[in-house]
């Protein structure tokens, strides 16, 4: 082919859709599945694979958990959204009870809905024979507890025969009179000496159990109300491993002047190699590249006032189309202002996949700005607290940015609060930093936030089920 | 690719020709951004699975109006022929790996419109029928 004069351009719509839709986790998961079945006919398989996994959308989740007492109403509240849990087997021997496990994980509903497992596997030999009949849990939740406190739990523990829940004569009690009348003790052979062998035969094999797993396991304390404890192994249980999907990540910063945005955005962009593009900076490129775009913003930016939308918007797609963006990502700042901006950008299809607010007050922003300032010669950044100039003679020829002054700051620093709370509803996934604190706090967090998928969302239902 | 298994498994890949598959599905969703993702591939599958027992053509990116559109691209002025290293160039930009080095015409290097659909049609054909027969 003529090498034509148009660059490649990666349509935007592509890395929305694939982020959107997880693509590249779907075709993981349909090559594993062909690599560890090897089916003869793998357009059938594949056909097969797909129809039942779960519907599109919806997600399916595994996970494993080991504790040794008691098993308590809350693992019950999260069986509400998942299948079952299997309670402590019986001396049966590992193949038919693994067998057993695969079978009905291997039906639709678990295959779709996903599944929890309550105490097994116990021994390495049991997670080995799992893990050979390729029932692969997503996350292991170990839940601890000193043994004393175990002990204690398991003495006091009492049952309803009628609905099967367990109480506790301290720490759960029964919320009426005739609940508590009915409540049997603990069966006879659950005495101090049979749960220390237990303990004991637990802690020798905990250790093996852990090497196994430890890819993807989390101690979760146990001495705690029971529904701490489920809030916490919730939110673990809803964090996603790291995918080994193209990371380009779409960052967006906003704040008011003296946030921080500049300094934030050349961090990430530095460590994380994407493309930083800040709009003003754009603007000033592109007039002096005396394209015919850069003509008209010309004008404006003499004059001062401000660039009309669609011309920003065009710069700053142009830019944003362009295949170094595509590939590494960016990081935008100083855009947009206020809703329309914003609403412009959406429909360009140039959708960030990460907000954030950096929130300051008035005050702090005002005093980090009005003492800012330049030296023309290094262009270095200085300000006469935080980051004073080196000697005199720089001090000498510093100069003030004729924006920073204290009449036009609180222009800007109104203009922004006047959009802020417009934007905040535009964006309701954003997250709000404090960027009062020192930078590399900042940094942190918002890397944390970068890097890490997003977490599972949880069904409302399900949610305001576990929760009651 | 040291152990056996893993020398299983490649093996298995190449003669069922699922890089190919797996990189025609892909191309089909971000092409199209259906809704509904898994849907759209089942249909796909099923399509390609009834090609292949009644030998119809298989689905693919590529149809009529844009093999023209590339000849024309290449043939500017309107003669009607290409240049065999044009024709070459094209093939391999339409992503046919496999295609005849020997088309008609060109060893006078004038590959006409209709050789070229032929072939280009012939080489689609080909890159999308991921199955071993």
């Amino acid at each position: 082919m003529d090498e034509t004069a148009k660059p490649l351009r990666i349509p935007p719509e592509m890395a929305t859709y694939a982020d959107k839709h997880e693509i590249f986790d779907l075709m993981q998961f349909l090559m594993t599945s062909l690599t560890t079945d090897k089916p003869d006919d793998p357009i059938q398989y594949l056909i097969g694979l797909l129809k039942e996994s779960s519907p599109d959308g919806n997600f399916s989740m595994n996970y494993t958990e080991n504790q040794l007492k008691p098993l308590d109403k809350s693992s019950r509240d999260r069986n509400l959204n998942f299948m079952f849990c299997f309670c402590i087997l019986q001396d049966i021997p590992c193949e038919l009870w693994v067998k057993l496990i695969r079978q009905r994980l291997s039906k639709t509903d678990c295959f779709q809905r996903g599944w929890v497992l309550a105490g097994i596997p116990r021994t390495r030999e049991e997670a080995l024979c799992l893990q050979e009949a390729g029932v692969i849990p997503e996350h292991v939740v170990m839940l601890e507890a000193p043994d004393a406190v175990l002990i204690e739990r398991s003495l006091g523990k009492r049952i309803d025969p009628v609905t099967g829940d367990i109480y506790h004569v301290t720490f759960i009690q029964p919320d009426s009179q005739e609940v508590e009348s009915r409540l049997t003790g603990p069966e006879i052979h659950v005495m101090e000496e049979h749960t220390v062998s237990e303990l004991l035969k637990y802690h020798r094999s905990v250790f093996l159990l852990q090497r196994t797993y430890q890819n993807c396991l989390k101690k979760i304390n146990a001495d705690q109300p029971d529904v701490d404890v489920f809030t916490q192994v919730l939110t673990h249980v809803m964090s996603r491993h790291h995918s080994a999907a193209l990371h380009a990540p779409r960052v967006l910063l906003i704040g008011p002047p003296g946030s921080g945005k500049g300094q934030q955005a050349r961090l990430i962009a530095e460590k994380y190699d994407l493309v930083n593009i800040h709009c003003g900076e754009l603007l000033r490129a592109a007039s002096a590249d005396e394209t015919s775009v850069g003509e008209l913003i010309k004008p404006y930016l003499e004059s001062g006032l401000q660039v009309p939308d669609n011309l920003v918007l065009q710069v700053l797609t142009d830019r944003l189309s362009k295949l170094d963006c595509t590939t590494r990502g960016w990081v935008l700042h100083s855009f947009p202002r206020d809703v329309e901006q914003a609403q412009k950008l959406r429909a360009s299809n140039f959708i960030p996949s990460r907000v954030f607010f950096l929130e300051m007050t008035a005050d702090v922003a005002m005093e980090r700005i009005a003492l800012r300032s330049v030296d023309p010669v290094t262009g270095e950044r200085y300000h006469s607290v935080y980051k004073p100039p080196p000697s005199e003679r720089v001090q000498a020829r510093l100069r003030h940015k004729p924006k920073d002054s204290e009449g036009q700051l609180r222009i800007r620093l109104k203009d922004y609060w006047k959009s802020a709370p417009l934007l905040h509803e535009f964006y309701p996934d954003a997250v709000n930093v404090n960027a009062e604190l020192p930078p590399h706090s900042i940094f942190e967090l918002l890397e944390s936030h970068v890097v890490r998928r997003l977490p599972r969302r949880l069904s409302v239902s399900g949610m305001i089920q576990n929760m009651s | 690719m040291a152990t056996p298994r893993e020398r299983e498994a490649a093996d298995y890949l190449e003669e069922h020709k699922i890089p190919e598959l797996v990189h025609n599905l892909t191309s089909m969703l971000f092409f199209h951004r259906p809704e509904r993702p898994k849907e759209f591939l089942i249909a796909q599958l099923e399509q390609l699975r009834v090609s292949k027992l009644h030998s119809v053509e298989s689905p693919c990116l590529f149809n009529d109006s844009n093999l023209d559109a590339v000849f024309g691209i290449l043939d500017p002025a309107r003669q009607g022929h290409i240049t065999f290293a044009q024709y070459k160039e094209a093939l391999t930009t339409l992503g046919i790996k496999s295609y005849n080095e020997f088309p008609d015409g060109a060893a006078c290097d004038k590959i006409s419109r209709e050789t070229f659909n032929k072939e280009a049609k012939e080489g689609l054909l080909k890159s999308s029928a991921t199955f071993s027969i």
